[in-house]
């Protein structure tokens, strides 16, 4: 019991401090005005290594694109950036 | 449908409150956009539109195979195991997505088929997107991101992570989720609920041996209780070099109108994943953790003697691994190789007739022949309580596609 509360104090906890970090205009910009390239480096290699644009054409990085935004949740403005990037990069 | 754990209820409908508060407060963080600005005729936007439309379906064909070779201690050397996962992915709208992994593997002289997932989604809005079907489970980040071969630092899995030994925790899930992520000033949250079949107990009717064990292929439920779980990761940083995530499951695991229908199982995760250059190795090191920590309430069970017995039935298994790639470096045959070191632990009940005290230490060197293709070459040895130490040898070859 005492293990349960503390794993829920815990996600509790965690939800307030990232509530808490500051949000102020400056920070939102930094956030809104990452490049997709950017993105791209930031997301991939969480889990493995960064893909080369030239790997698929556009549509199939649109399915790609919303099979990695559902597998590691990313922000839909985050994978529209990161899908446009790869788009743009590749010879399609 | 007969309602177990009211408290479990009650923390899972805390937990999505606090999820809406998070929609809620990053709702409002982007409410009254900029408008576009008009650089555009309405001619040029019209021509624009119809030189990107595409097909209505996305589609692709992609996923990943391996082959490899292995000596483990005094066994046979032999190549293998080798497999071929082919991922089916259909994009319909910019809602609707479909996905499904099919798994051939040969392990052991023996070709296994499987279908791996396949999960339907829906985008209900830019926080949430509903899930069903037969997914990896969001347990921890080992199976849902790390497992395909192409992805995993190590050609085998860590103990107790994989079928081979003991599982401790699930791989997939066969039920419903709901899901997303969401910026919040700096940092980011994801976070995953779900209900499933949840797993099932082994109560050692056709082999005494495996009583109290968990099976989590459970693709016809046992029982009317649903598992209940979910993962909340966070995101402290804005470069995202750092998530930390916590993850539970409760389900009601025995079968309906046994003996073992009120038997239960808790399980929790903690879970650890950094991603940073460091400049003076001129590196990226890749470090990567989980614990699972999985719980059976006692009940009885019958030994092969035909007596009643029972045992605490609490299994642990964790790990921890780094991967250093010195890809800042000049030398290109250097910036492809990667360094590799795990260490993970496996524990089962050590009163039930599959009791394992394990230890392992693994390292191995890698070779990115491409960003998507990599051989491995590992050395490992295997600790185990009373016994000889056992070495083993891996050499796998992995590519996505």
């Amino acid at each position: 019991m005492k293990k349960r509360t503390l794993v829920i104090s815990s996600i509790l906890l965690m939800v307030f401090i990232g509530m808490q970090i500051s949000s102020c205009s400056s920070q939102r910009a930094m956030i809104a005005n990452k490049t997709g390239a950017q993105l791209w480096a930031e997301n991939c290699q969480r889990c493995h290594t960064t893909p080369s644009p030239n790997t698929f054409n556009d549509q199939q990085w649109e399915a790609v694109g919303m099979h990695m935004q559902i597998r590691a949740n990313l922000t839909p403005e985050e994978i529209a950036k990161v899908v446009e990037f790869l788009q743009s990069a590749n010879q399609d | 449908m007969k309602i177990f754990y009211p408290n479990h209820l009650i923390r899972v409908l805390g937990l999505s409150l606090c999820l809406l508060v998070l929609s809620l407060n990053s709702w409002g963080q982007d409410q009254n956009p900029p408008a576009p600005v008009q650089t555009q005729t309405q001619t040029q936007r019209n021509e624009q539109r119809i030189a990107q439309k595409g097909p209505e379906t996305k589609f692709l064909l992609t996923g990943y195979g391996y082959t490899g070779f292995e000596k483990v201690g005094s066994e046979n050397s032999t190549f293998g195991p080798a497999g071929f996962s082919p991922i089916f992915l259909w994009k319909k709208s910019d809602r609707l997505f479909f996905e499904s992994e099919v798994e051939f593997e040969i392990e052991d002289g023996n070709l296994n088929i499987g279908l791996e997932y396949a999960t339907l989604h829906y985008r209900l809005n830019k926080y949430l997107t509903l899930s069903g079907g037969k997914f990896l489970s969001p347990f921890g980040i080992f199976q849902e991101r790390l497992h395909p071969a192409w992805i995993n630092k190590f050609a085998e899995k860590p103990m107790g992570f994989s079928e081979e030994g003991a599982m401790i925790g699930p791989m997939t899930e066969f039920g419903a989720s709901l899901r997303g992520g969401a910026q919040i000033g700096l940092s980011k949250v994801n976070y995953v609920l779900y209900v499933s079949n949840g797993p099932t107990l082994n109560t050692g009717s056709s082999n005494p041996m495996d009583a109290g064990r968990l099976d989590y292929n459970n693709l016809g439920d046992n029982n009317n209780n649903k598992a209940i779980g979910g993962r909340f990761g966070f995101l402290p940083f804005s470069s995202s070099w750092l998530e930390i995530g916590l993850s539970g499951q409760v389900a009601g695991v025995g079968n309906s109108g046994s003996a073992f229908q009120n038997v239960k199982t808790q399980m929790y995760a903690a879970d650890l994943s950094i991603i940073k250059k460091v400049n003076f190795i001129k590196s990226n090191v890749d470090i990567k953790a989980q614990y699972n920590y999985v719980q059976t309430s006692k009940t009885n069970y019958l030994d092969t003697a035909g007596n009643s017995y029972t045992f605490n039935n609490t299994s642990t298994a964790w790990f921890s691994q780094i991967a250093i790639r010195p890809m800042f470096l000049e030398k290109s045959f250097l910036k492809n190789v990667e360094f590799t070191g795990r260490y993970s632990v496996l524990k089962t009940p050590q009163e039930s007739y599959w009791a394992i005290d394990n230890s392992q230490v693994a390292m191995g060197i890698n070779y990115w022949l491409k960003w998507n293709s990599v051989i491995k070459v590992n050395y490992q040895l295997t600790y185990s309580k009373g016994e000889q130490t056992e070495p083993g040898l891996f050499i796998q070859w992995g590519l996505g596609f």
